[in-house]
C-alpha cells in the first residue's frame, strides 16, 4: 500500500472512530439525564458484552471444521463464566480460559 | 499509578500476543513499519486493524475497506455514551483522551460493574459507581478538573493512566511484530481467547436479572443473526442495540 492510498484510508478511519469514541461521551456529560436515559445506558454494558462474547464464540460457520472443535471455545467460556462468578478475579478467569481452551483444544 | 496498572494488566497481557500478531500480518500485507506505527498509536483499534490488513491483502478498494471498518468501529459509540456520566465535571482535554483511548477491553474492565450499581442520571454518579473488580475509591486528582467520578473502581486520571499503559503495550506489540515478521509463531486463537474471556468474566459479573437475561439473549442472537444474513460488520452494535430494546420493552412489559 502506498502512503497516498493509506493516508486517505487512515484518515477515514481515524476520524470515525473519533466520533464515535468521542461524540456521544462529549453530548451526554454536561447533560442532566432523564431517568429513562440513565436506565437506557445502564443495560448496554450487558447488552455490549453479551454481542462481543457471541460475535467471539458463535458463527454460522463455528461447526465446520466438525463439532467438537466448535464446543472448544463455548466450553472454556463456561468454564470462565463459572472462575468469575465463584472467585470474581479477573486474571484468575483469562487464565482459566486460556488453560481450559488449550486443554479442551488437545482433548477434543 | 498503582492501582491503574493492576487494572490494566491483565488487558496488556492479552494485548502482547495479540499486538504481535497484528503487526505480523500488518507487515505480511504489505503496510510499511510507519504505517503499523501510526495505525496502532492513533487508530488503536485491533478489530479494524486485523480488518484493514485483511481486507488490503485480499485487494479490497479502499471505498470498501474505509465502510468496513467503520461499521465495525461503530460500537465506540455505544462506550461512548455509557462513561458520558462519569465525565461530569472533568476537564476537555482529559475528557477527550480518555475517550478517544477507550477499547473493548477497556470498557469492559473499567465499566463492566456499572449496571450492577445503577448508572449516574447527573452530576454525580460516583455514589451509584462504585464497586467493580478493580479495588480502590473514586477519587479527585486535586487538579484543575471539579471531580472526577469513579467507573468500576477507578477514577477518570487512574482510567486515562491505564488506557495509555493498554496504548504502549498494544502499540509496542504492533511494532516488534512487524519488525519481526514471520521469525514469530502466534498462537492466535488461544491468545484471542483471553480477550473473549474478559468479555465472558465481565458478562458474568452483571446481576442476574430477568432483565439482563433478555438482554443477554437477545444481544447475543441479534449477533447471530447479523452473521447469518452477512452483517458481519455491524452486527456487535446492531446485536447490542437489539439487547437495549428488547430490555426497554421487558422492563416497560412488567412496570
Amino acid at each position: 500500500m502506498g502512503w497516498g492510498e493509506f493516508v486517505v484510508i487512515f484518515g477515514c478511519i481515524v476520524a470515525a472512530i473519533l466520533a464515535f469514541r468521542c461524540v456521544p461521551a462529549f453530548a451526554l456529560r454536561s447533560r442532566e439525564l432523564s431517568a429513562g436515559t440513565g436506565e437506557l445506558l445502564g443495560l448496554i454494558p450487558v447488552a455490549a458484552f453479551a454481542a462481543l462474547v457471541s460475535n467471539d464464540l458463535l458463527s454460522p460457520q463455528m461447526f465446520d471444521a466438525g463439532v467438537a472443535q466448535g464446543l472448544v471455545p463455548i466450553l472454556a467460556a463456561v468454564v470462565v463464566a463459572l472462575v468469575a462468578r465463584r472467585f470474581r478475579s479477573l486474571v484468575a478467569s483469562a487464565l482459566a480460559g486460556v488453560v481450559a481452551y488449550a486443554i479442551l483444544a488437545l482433548v477434543l | 499509578m498503582a492501582s491503574a496498572f493492576k487494572t490494566a494488566l491483565p488487558v496488556i497481557l492479552g494485548y502482547i500476543p495479540i499486538g504481535l500478531a497484528c503487526g505480523i500480518l500488518e507487515s505480511a500485507s504489505g503496510l510499511s513499519l510507519g504505517m503499523c506505527l501510526l495505525l496502532s498509536a492513533v487508530f488503536y483499534s485491533g478489530a479494524g486493524q486485523f480488518m484493514l490488513a485483511n481486507l488490503f491483502a485480499a485487494g479490497t478498494p479502499a471505498a470498501s475497506i474505509i465502510l468496513s471498518i467503520v461499521a465495525v468501529s461503530s460500537r465506540q459509540a455505544l462506550y461512548s455514551a455509557c462513561i458520558a456520566p462519569f465525565l461530569w465535571g472533568v476537564g476537555r482535554l482529559k475528557a477527550f483522551l480518555f475517550s478517544a483511548t477507550v477499547t473493548d477491553e477497556s470498557f469492559g474492565i473499567f465499566f463492566g460493574d456499572m449496571a450492577s450499581h445503577g448508572l449516574g442520571t447527573g452530576p454525580a454518579p460516583a455514589a451509584s459507581a462504585q464497586g467493580g473488580d478493580a479495588e480502590g475509591e473514586g477519587q479527585t486528582d486535586g487538579g484543575t478538573d471539579a471531580a472526577e467520578p469513579a467507573a468500576g473502581g477507578l477514577d477518570v486520571s487512574e482510567g486515562l493512566a491505564a488506557n495509555l499503559m493498554c496504548l504502549v503495550a498494544w502499540t509496542v506489540s504492533n511494532v516488534v511484530g512487524a519488525l519481526l515478521g514471520s521469525v514469530l509463531t502466534i498462537p492466535v486463537a488461544l491468545s484471542s481467547f483471553a480477550m473473549t474471556a474478559i468479555f465472558v468474566h465481565m458478562l458474568a459479573r452483571q446481576p442476574a436479572s430477568r432483565d439482563a437475561a433478555v438482554v443477554a439473549i437477545v444481544s447475543a442472537a441479534g449477533v447471530l443473526v447479523c452473521k447469518f444474513v452477512g452483517l458481519t460488520g455491524p452486527a456487535i452494535v446492531v446485536g447490542a442495540l437489539a439487547g437495549v430494546a428488547a430490555g426497554v420493552i421487558a422492563r416497560g412489559a412488567h412496570g
